[in-house]
């Protein structure tokens, strides 16, 4: 594996959430490249690199400004990469449906835990507005997430 | 030993999530109140911000004709405003000397621009681009023209992080005017914020006033923060659950003031 292809993109993803997380905000909710950056590599490169990836990314963006639960976001990234690992290479052995299942699975999962952590208070005292805004989070980097897999697909090797 | 470095390569992966989770884990418990860590946050955002100043030039130079003319008709509003305030003030001034009340000073505020609102997926923080230099310290009220949107979490040389109103570890004491019934303001949804444990037999209405009560160390009294949309009777209990809508858009925040100086508020 070579780590100088995986820190190209990297920055340039890292730059990119920087640029547009912004300009693409609705209503306070922003889509998450880093994320579907770290689920790319672990569908393509394995557990291993994701996991690194995610941590030091998680820590780049919680860098560049969180009002509180510092560390968090390496702590997701970290999980996310290293369940879409458990992906690499299981793309001709599953079923296709159970594997895009799957991935849509770990990123729900993935924002479960966020906005369970981040949110606990909604989730004790307004259930309805806390499974809101979980749906409305991963759904909105989903979107993305689909129309990337169109250009770079999701499975390697396509 | 060469079969614990084989095992050691064939686990890796498992080995490098336990580390790295554990790490993460350490840090989220203990990375918000470590000074050292404080220290590195406050010098890294410094860096983010000179980083994306160009782009908040950008976004605010894209704004500007929007701004100017929603400034020219809040312009003309105000002036009109103005005019019979200035006969109000004379007319204050006048029965305060007969009551003899002490006159409250003014805080001191420093205007600040929005520079990042973070790289999260929700917004619950924002960078100014004041910091230390420019007398900004931890725990300073930020405030826009409508009203408290939150405090300086981390302070650094030319940047401070603003803990919003949306973040989880974020409350505000608040008052509801005219009823003056105080209360934990907690945020629910986007610009929503909810006040519990308010008693049931206070008389609130809906469009209610919602201000700072001055209770806590940090914000000054009577600044405005929302009002009241929503009153809700919790059977069963002897209190009621007020909603509140806050004033200010927390996605669209350019410029914000930071009080530096409260004089003799907290007095």
């Amino acid at each position: 594996m070579n780590w100088i292809k995986l820190l190209y993109p990297l920055v340039g993803v890292f730059f990119l959430q920087f640029i547009l997380a912004d300009f693409l905000s609705i209503n306070g909710i922003r889509p998450d490249f880093v994320l579907i950056y770290i689920l790319y590599i672990g569908l393509h490169h394995g557990s291993f690199p994701s996991v690194i990836v995610g941590f030091f990314m998680g820590l780049m963006v919680d860098f560049t400004g969180v009002g509180s639960l510092f560390g968090l976001t390496s702590l997701i990234y970290v999980l996310t990469g290293y369940l879409s690992g458990f992906l690499h290479g299981k793309y001709y052995t599953m079923i296709p449906t159970y594997f895009h299942l799957t991935w849509v699975g770990i990123i729900l999962f993935h924002f479960f835990i966020y906005s369970f952590i981040r949110y606990q208070d909604l989730f004790e005292t307004k259930m309805t507005v806390f499974w809101l805004t979980w749906i409305w989070t991963s759904g909105y980097t989903l979107g993305f997430l689909g129309i990337f897999q169109m250009i770079i697909p999701l499975q390697p090797g396509d | 030993m060469r079969s614990l470095y084989l095992s050691i390569l064939r686990n890796k992966p498992h080995i490098a999530f336990v580390v790295f989770f554990s790490l993460s884990l350490n840090i989220l418990l203990t990375g918000d109140s470590s000074p050292s860590l404080n220290l590195i946050r406050g010098k890294t955002l410094d860096i983010f911000s000179f980083l994306y100043s160009p782009l908040a030039w950008v976004k605010s130079s894209f704004l500007l004709e929007e701004e100017n003319a929603l400034l020219r008709e809040k312009n003309l509003r105000l002036f009109l405003q103005v005019e019979s305030m200035l006969q109000l003030v004379s007319e204050n001034k006048r029965l305060e000397q007969l009551l003899e009340f002490k006159r409250e000073s003014k805080l001191t505020l420093l205007a600040s621009k929005v520079i990042n609102k973070g790289l999260h997926s929700n917004i619950t923080s924002i960078s100014i681009d004041v910091g230390a230099l420019s007398g900004v310290e931890l725990n300073n009220p930020v405030l826009t023209s409508s009203g408290i949107i939150g405090k300086t979490i981390l302070v650094g040389d030319r940047s401070a992080v603003v803990q919003l109103l949306s973040d989880l570890n974020f409350r505000l004491s608040v008052r509801i005017i005219p009823s003056e019934v105080t209360g934990i303001l907690r945020w629910v949804g986007p610009n929503f914020c909810e006040i519990r444990e308010v008693q049931k037999n206070a008389v609130i209405e809906m469009g209610n006033k919602v201000v700072t009560s001055g209770f806590s160390k940090i914000y000054p009294r009577n600044l405005p923060v929302g009002k009241v949309i929503g009153i809700t009777d919790v059977r069963g209990s002897f209190q009621k659950i007020i909603s509140v809508r806050v004033n200010d858009d927390l996605g669209s925040l350019i410029n914000v003031f930071v009080i530096t100086d409260q004089g003799d508020e907290l007095d």
